[in-house]
């Protein structure tokens, strides 16, 4: 054993220093070693310089700058042109913490806009000078068009088709209600059919009959248009078709669920038919219907010229129910007193009474088996 | 076979066809569990909002008249202290907030006396 | 049932039986009974006589104090506050009867309508598709405008147009009906209105960019109340020379070229006039509808838009208005900067 004193003499004589070696890694190095270089952001262009679509203008984190007028922004809040022009950065009035940058289509043009100027846009097309080539740009379809052609060609047909058929029928009764030309009846007809297919989508016969002759006056037009007539002959054809539409709507119309051409009566006289009409439906109410009656109501009904389809629909309704009300007493019988052929017991609740009770109807009161 | 872990027992006391209603209703939402809305026939919805019509311009009146009769009580207590201002004391007298109008010490009203009927050394 | 809803109407002494100063308008119309298996609710039509009885009391307060207003819009206001609750009149509007827009409480009921839908849509499309501020800086309209085509025999097309929508061009190829639904003329007088369809977005090639056309301009219209549109039978009058407004752009329709840009907006304006104008000078082709407005002192009191794009009638419409083929140009756009 060394004694404490032997010791220390010894270090006062030799002097040992200490050396600690490294047996540990040094701190910090994980972090620092991530550093990445740096991202070039910062905008790419500057105010007033020129830059053509697609042109980044600015790469950025976050929004630092807005998009504004002719720019976009891209999903990591790239800011890039869409029409060429010229760079100008600036503040909206209506968004004051913003910054915008946007892209001026003219030089000398401040932006932002005042806010009630218009826009000024560039259109950017260029003309096919090229004949053929214009024609094939013209007559492209897309996919979708393509496939729907033969459905309306069709259609088309079957429209011509249509007008065709009525022309004919027209054509045939034209002579009943009026003397025309050959020429004159060919327009009348044409005249006729517009009608028709007016009438039939609920314009009045008045107003059907004021847009054929706009229609016609407008075709008169067309053809001065093209060099076809000259100014005279536009004027003499006109007075000659008001005169023979004059004629023509004086004595003839066309009724829209029959598409036949009857007598034209003026709006007294339809209303007076109207309420004809009414008051000889009015001798059927609550009273036993035969089969007669009921032609003769539907025939009633379906006068040329008096109803409308809404109106038809409300009286077929009113005087041909499926089933005749239990007012009309013939029909109705007492079931435990035997049921007569053809009777049939219903089975109802009786608001007064409080509780379902049992009715006989006879076959007459139901109208839709006659 | 299939045996469900139960934590808890249930504990409630109704029977089990009851339950049932009980968790189907709490399964629907509030809104289809409201009384159905009552069908009104056009001329009956134009007689209801008719009714209701009469009814606003009748409860209208009545909030109108309470209205006033507040302002006018409101007035004349104004006017009553204005010409109360020519006499000082009494001006200072009625400006003086009382605190509880209504003596807090009464006694609540009961069927029976009270076993002491009066304080005769009451002090406030 | 009936009877009671009709006349506690009819047999009664007050204000809203009697028809010697209102009009028939007011009267119930088409009144539907109920179907067989309905109740009424208990005790409604004993409820519904005493509310009627003040409910008509009041009508006649306010009809009082009605006769000594001067201003026409406040009386107008009290007029059409009179009615407002009367059962009848309510069961006009809420059952789809024909509503008789001379009458204040009608016209009020048919303002409000409109501003919270058919406005709204309007100006909507107006803004979302730039039509302000590219034409007018600005609109606020106070009169209805509504525009259809009633040359067409195609269903589809039978109907007002929705501001905005895509229109073809064998619809758009007659000049359309336009009916204006004034509901500040309290007095149904008859005011000058005039109207411009313009094209603001026809190209121009010598800048590359686009300018305005007037596609149809009519001027010194006079419409009122119930006179309110601009329709064929006025056409047909205005080409037999019976004039009663004139016209100093014919109807022109909208026919988008070939790939010229997406689509094309027919913007349709209508002007309130001070006085009768005469409007010459019009330079159809590039035309500047502000000045247009500066130029005759007129206030936009309304308008529509629709879109239109190339479409296989167009060749067919062009013929028929004696045009040239439509220029075709490439599907692609080109990066050249504006001139």
């Amino acid at each position: 054993m060394f004694s404490v004193n032997s010791i220390t003499k010894g270090l006062q004589k030799t002097s040992i220093t200490q050396v600690r070696t490294a047996t540990k890694r040094a701190a910090g190095s994980r972090t620092n070693k991530n550093d990445s270089a740096g991202r070039r952001l910062g905008p790419k262009v500057f105010e007033g310089n020129f830059v053509s679509p697609g042109q980044i203008i600015m790469r950025q984190r976050g929004t630092k700058i807005h998009p504004g007028e002719n720019c976009g922004i891209g999903k990591d809040h790239t800011i890039f042109a869409l029409e060429p022009g010229f760079v100008k950065f600036y503040y909206d009035p209506f968004h004051p913490l913003r910054k915008y940058v946007g892209v001026a289509l003219k030089k000398d043009y401040t932006l932002p806009k005042d806010h009630f100027d218009p826009r000024l846009r560039r259109f950017g097309y260029v003309e096919i000078t090229d004949e053929a080539e214009a024609l094939k740009e013209e007559s492209r379809m897309s996919r979708k068009e393509y496939l729907q052609q033969a459905e309306l060609t069709k259609k088309k047909q079957m429209r011509a088709h249509h007008d065709q058929a009525l022309s004919t029928t027209f054509q045939e009764q034209l002579s009943q209600f009026v003397e025309l030309s050959d020429d004159e009846a060919t327009l009348a007809i044409e005249r006729l059919v517009n009608n028709y297919k007016l009438i039939r989508l609920d314009h009045s016969i008045e107003d059907a009959n004021q847009q054929s002759t706009f229609n016609y006056i407008l075709s008169l037009k067309s053809l001065l248009a093209n060099n076809k007539i000259t100014q005279e002959e536009l004027t003499t054809l006109k007075e000659k078709y008001i005169k023979l539409a004059e004629k023509l709507d004086r004595d003839v119309t066309v009724d829209f669920s029959t598409k036949q051409l009857t007598k034209y009566l003026n709006s007294e006289q339809r209303s007076a038919l109207r309420n004809d009409i009414k008051e000889k439906l009015n001798g059927f109410k609550n009273k036993v219907i035969s089969s007669e009656d009921k032609k003769h109501i539907e025939q009633l009904i379906s006068t040329p010229l008096a109803f409308n389809k809404v109106e038809r629909a409300d009286l077929t309704s009113d005087y041909l129910p499926s089933v005749l009300p239990e007012s009309v007493e013939e029909t109705v019988f007492d079931p435990e007193k035997g049921i007569p052929e053809g009777g049939k017991v219903i089975t109802k609740y009786d608001n007064t009474l409080r509780k379902t009770i049992k009715i006989g109807r006879t076959k007459e009161a139901f109208l839709n088996q006659l | 076979m299939f045996k469900q872990f139960v934590r808890f027992k249930s504990i409630s006391n109704t029977n089990a066809s009851t339950q049932k209603v009980v968790n189907q209703l709490s399964a629907l939402s509030a809104s289809r569990k409201q009384p159905k809305l009552i069908k009104l026939s056009a001329q009956d919805l134009i007689k209801h909002q008719t009714i209701q019509n009469a009814w606003k311009l009748y409860s209208d009146k009545l909030a109108r008249e309470n209205r006033k009769m507040l302002k006018e009580q409101y007035e004349s207590i104004y006017n009553a202290m204005e010409e109360l201002k020519q006499f000082p004391e009494l001006f200072e007298a009625a400006k003086d907030d009382v605190k509880a109008p209504f003596p807090l010490e009464m006694r609540i009203p009961t069927d029976f006396p009270p076993n002491q009927p009066w304080i005769y050394n009451y002090e406030k | 049932m009936l009877r009671i809803f009709k006349r506690s109407l009819n047999s009664g002494k007050g204000i809203w039986s009697n028809f010697s100063n209102r009009s028939e308008t007011l009267k119930v119309q088409n009144i539907k009974p109920h179907a067989a298996t309905y109740h009424s609710p208990l005790l409604i039509d004993d409820a519904f006589k005493s509310a009627y009885e003040i409910l008509q009391q009041e009508s006649e307060k306010i009809y009082q104090r009605a006769q000594t207003v001067e201003k026409d819009d406040l009386k107008d206001k009290l007029l059409s506050q009179a009615e407002s609750k009367n059962p009848e009149v309510l069961y006009n509007i809420q059952n789809g009867n024909d509503l008789d827009i001379t009458q204040p409480v009608y016209r009020n009921h048919l303002k409000k309508q409109w501003e919270n839908y058919d406005l709204m849509i309007l100006m909507q499309r107006l803004e979302q598709f730039k039509v302000i501020p590219d034409t007018l800086p600005t609109i606020q309209p106070t009169v209805d405008v509504k525009v259809k085509f009633p040359h067409i025999t195609n269903g589809e097309f039978n109907r007002w147009i929705v501001p905005g929508e895509f229109l073809p061009s064998f619809l758009t190829k007659q000049p359309p009906t336009i009916k204006l639904q004034q509901f500040d003329n309290y007095k149904n007088e008859s005011k000058l209105f005039s109207i411009v369809l313009i094209n603001p977005d026809e190209p121009n090639l010598e800048t590359n960019s686009f300018k305005t056309t007037l596609n149809f301009g009519v001027s010194n219209l006079s419409l009122s109340l119930t006179d309110d549109s601009l329709d064929v039978t006025k056409y047909l009058k205005y080409e037999n020379g019976s004039e009663e407004f004139s016209m100093f752009k014919s109807y022109e329709p909208i026919l988008p070229e070939v790939n010229a840009g997406d689509y094309q907006r027919a913007c349709l304006f209508v002007f309130e006039q001070p006085e009768k104008i005469n409007v010459d000078q019009i330079n159809a082709e590039d035309f500047d509808i502000r000045s247009f407005v500066n130029n005759y002192n007129l206030s936009p009191v309304g308008g529509t838009m629709w879109r239109q794009k190339y479409d296989r009638s167009v060749n067919d419409v062009r013929s028929e208005y004696g045009l040239s083929k439509g220029r075709v140009f490439h599907r692609v756009r080109k990066p050249f900067p504006l001139i």
